[in-house]
């Protein structure tokens, strides 16, 4: 009976070589409810362009973390078919440095792209501002430009190439190189694939709910998509619909 | 209940009603779902003007579809959701072609009722698979691998010229090897997390371009498609071929020969409600769900018994039982791969191999070799990224010591090459990925006195003149069980 165990165990684990990323992502998801029900007179997680209405020490720091917060429980479990990819052509000794080589590259480009979002934060904050003062939701706006550009064909070309990596060497540094090349790609191919999405929930200064109606979307976009789906743009309809209702309640 | 038979037990008019129907629906406009054009588009669609599909001949994609009716299709239909669907390199390879092939059968069937016809027509299966079986003898066995004479040979036959097609390459597959069903039938599971041991594909997405193949799927279907080549050896063009479907109706047989074995499919959910599009016989769309096709029967069609059959596998000599698999515990470590890509030329090519040093290898195949009583550890030789353009005839994979001579380990059909080489909406563009179990070929170079890893070497060679295709290893790599 034990031995059956630790062989379904073993198996899952062989199966899922992506099952560390993710806990880890749902780890992440267990911080924001726990943060929700703590902080639940707050509307906003992140409101990262009214960040800096804060003390000076929070006017980087914070923000960047909770940006890479954001990345990693949104998007990591979306590179689960490209770890099973690393995992299945690298020789068993050198997985758990490739993997933890793979993520820094792949963090290194959302990094780059939050930092790019924050310095943008003036203009968000001066474009919501007139936006307003015209009646209109900056938030809606964001989210139905999302709308029309999730179905563009770049987009789609970049979503069929989830998950494709070239094999990479599997002796020494180069090996190394390979496999950092691999997260940096495919942090690139992510960044243009889900841009659009996390610029929206940056400028309506997304919720909880959101966030997570969001990730299941772009999830089901990625593992059951076929050509065609309207799932993410129609999510994106949707969500500037509420942020209609809510702005003109 | 229908019975599809094997083509060459059939000596009714099942045949010459096919080639009536077919030449009718050729009649048809290609906007017609009901036509031989829209089928063959439900499959692939591509309009590459490269002269790729044969050696020697200026067959392209787009000189076999301008024969269509009305040429051009609008660009809607084109990028419809009933167009270029046909799944690849995926568990949705065989549930996929099954729901294909039933609403075609219907279509066909219609056809011939309206031509006149009888009312309970079924497609036909074409069983190359007994160039393999022992209970036949050398010369039937040969037999198996040519088609039926009714689908012509150079020139067609004029009773049935509806069954005949100029982008034809070959009228008889070239090797026993390339029709040989008995290695997938012999496996346990559907899908596992390695290509090779998994009868019916690994797990995917939507996956309408060749990426990562299954057993089955390589071996026959793939060597079968590249191995007739012309317009067979293209996904884009495959289903005009009228043999495709006879070809696939035994990869469906396979596939239900596999099940009354004993074995199961996989349950997962994501695999058992996927749906997919197609129109029936009235030209109306359907909506169908792997669940719904899992039974043959269900469907209202079942397979005349024929090998490898479960009743004619356990009759046969035990030599095939030898090869099934070994029950391990599916953990493969990487222990050599080439450095850098490489092309194919129309003779051997090797492929020059790092050795992972042995203190970093999990899997320690050379170890092994002292004891003999000891379970070997499988070994499988990968292929991944392997991109280019154009029909390649099935490529042989061999092993060998500078002292021993060459062992071949299997055979690679790179049926969708091209598709799979070219970024678009529906393939990343990074190449085909396939594996063979090299177990057996491995365990023959250990038996070498002077057996040692590092001094193995791998070799690929097309089974024919390269032609105007273009092929591109991306890396080679052995990958041993860690026992």
């Amino acid at each position: 009976m034990l031995t059956s165990t630790l062989k379904r165990i073993s198996y899952l684990k062989v199966a899922n070589p992506h099952w560390l990323i993710i806990l880890f992502a749902a780890l992440l998801w267990v911080y924001y409810l726990a943060q929700q029900v703590g902080f639940s007179g707050e509307a906003h997680l992140h409101h990262a362009h009214h960040n800096m209405h804060h003390s000076p020490e929070t006017i980087f720091f914070r923000p960047v973390l909770d940006w890479m917060i954001m990345v990693y429980a949104m998007m990591l479990p979306m590179t689960s078919s490209t770890i099973r990819a690393i995992v299945n052509r690298i020789p068993v000794a050198r997985q758990s440095r490739s993997l933890l080589i793979f993520i820094l590259g792949y963090s290194l480009i959302w990094l780059v792209f939050g930092l790019v979002l924050f310095s943008a934060s003036k203009w968000v904050e001066t474009l919501s501002s007139l936006v307003t003062q015209a009646n209109l939701s900056i938030g809606a706006l964001a989210y139905l430009a999302a709308g029309v550009v999730s179905n563009a064909d770049f987009r789609i070309r970049l979503l069929s190439a989830c998950g494709s990596i070239w094999a990479p060497r599997i002796v020494g540094y180069k090996a190394d190189l390979d496999i950092a090349k691999i997260g940096i790609i495919e942090g690139v191919k992510c960044v243009q694939t889900c841009a659009h999405i996390m610029v929206a929930m940056y400028i309506a200064g997304h919720n909880l709910m959101q966030m997570a109606v969001l990730t299941v979307a772009l999830f089901y976009e990625k593992s059951r998509y076929r050509n065609k789906e309207d799932l993410l743009r129609n999510t994106c309809f949707f969500l500037a619909i509420w942020e209609l209702a809510i702005f003109y309640q | 209940m229908r019975v599809r038979k094997n083509v060459n037990n059939i000596s009714d008019g099942t045949l010459l009603w096919y080639s009536r129907a077919v030449e009718a629906m050729k009649q048809k406009d290609i906007k017609d779902p009901t036509s031989w054009w829209y089928q063959g588009a439900v499959h692939g669609f591509g309009l590459d003007n490269s002269p790729n599909l044969a050696p020697g001949k200026t067959w392209s994609e787009l000189s076999v579809w301008q024969q269509a009716t009305d040429f051009p299709p609008p660009e809607d239909l084109v990028d419809s959701i009933y167009w270029q669907q046909c799944q690849h390199g995926t568990w949705y390879f065989l549930p996929w072609h099954r729901m294909y092939l039933q609403f075609f059968e219907q279509i066909v069937a219609k056809t011939v009722v309206e031509l006149g016809g009888p009312e309970d027509w079924t497609l036909p299966y074409w069983n190359y698979c007994d160039a393999n079986n022992p209970a036949l003898n050398e010369n039937e066995q040969l037999q198996a691998l040519k088609l039926p004479a009714e689908f012509g040979a150079e020139q067609p036959n004029s009773d049935f010229p509806g069954l005949w097609m100029v982008e034809r390459a070959h009228y008889k597959v070239s090797s026993k090897a390339d029709a040989s069903c008995e290695a997938a039938m012999q496996l346990k599971n559907f899908t596992t997390p390695i290509p090779s041991q998994s009868f019916g594909g690994v797990r995917t997405g939507f996956s309408h371009d060749s990426g990562t193949f299954g057993k089955l799927e390589n071996n026959p279907h793939n060597l079968i498609h590249v191995d007739i080549g012309g317009a067979m050896g293209d996904p884009n063009t495959a289903a005009l071929d009228p043999i495709f479907w006879l070809h696939h109706a035994n990869i469906d047989r396979l596939w239900q020969s596999w099940i009354d074995q004993g074995r199961e499919n996989t349950s997962d959910p994501s695999w058992l409600n996927q749906a997919f599009e197609f129109h029936d016989a009235n030209g109306k769309p359907v909506t169908v769900q792997v669940k719904q096709v899992l039974s043959t029967e269900t469907l209202g069609y079942t397979y005349s018994e024929n090998y490898p059959d479960v009743k004619v596998r356990q009759e046969r000599d035990s030599k095939l039982f030898a090869m099934t698999p070994l029950a391990g515990n599916e953990i493969f470590d990487t222990i050599a791969a080439t450095t850098k890509s490489f092309s194919l030329g129309s003779q051997t090519t090797p492929a020059q191999l790092e050795f992972l040093p042995e203190k970093q290898q999990v899997a320690k195949v050379s170890a092994l070799a002292k004891s003999s009583s000891q379970r070997p550890n499988q070994v499988i030789i990968a292929l991944d990224n392997v991109t280019g353009s154009g029909v390649v005839a099935p490529l042989s994979i061999f092993v060998k010591t500078s002292a021993a001579e060459r062992v071949l380990v299997g055979k690679v059909g790179l049926f969708g090459l091209t598709q799979a080489s070219t970024p678009s909406v529906r393939h990343a563009g990074t190449g085909i990925n396939v594996e063979l179990d090299a177990t057996e070929a491995f365990n023959q170079l250990r038996s070498q006195p002077d057996w040692s890893f590092e001094k193995v070497e791998i070799e690929l060679e097309p089974s024919r003149e390269l032609g105007e295709a273009r092929v591109t290893v991306g890396r080679v790599s052995v990958k041993a069980e860690v026992v």
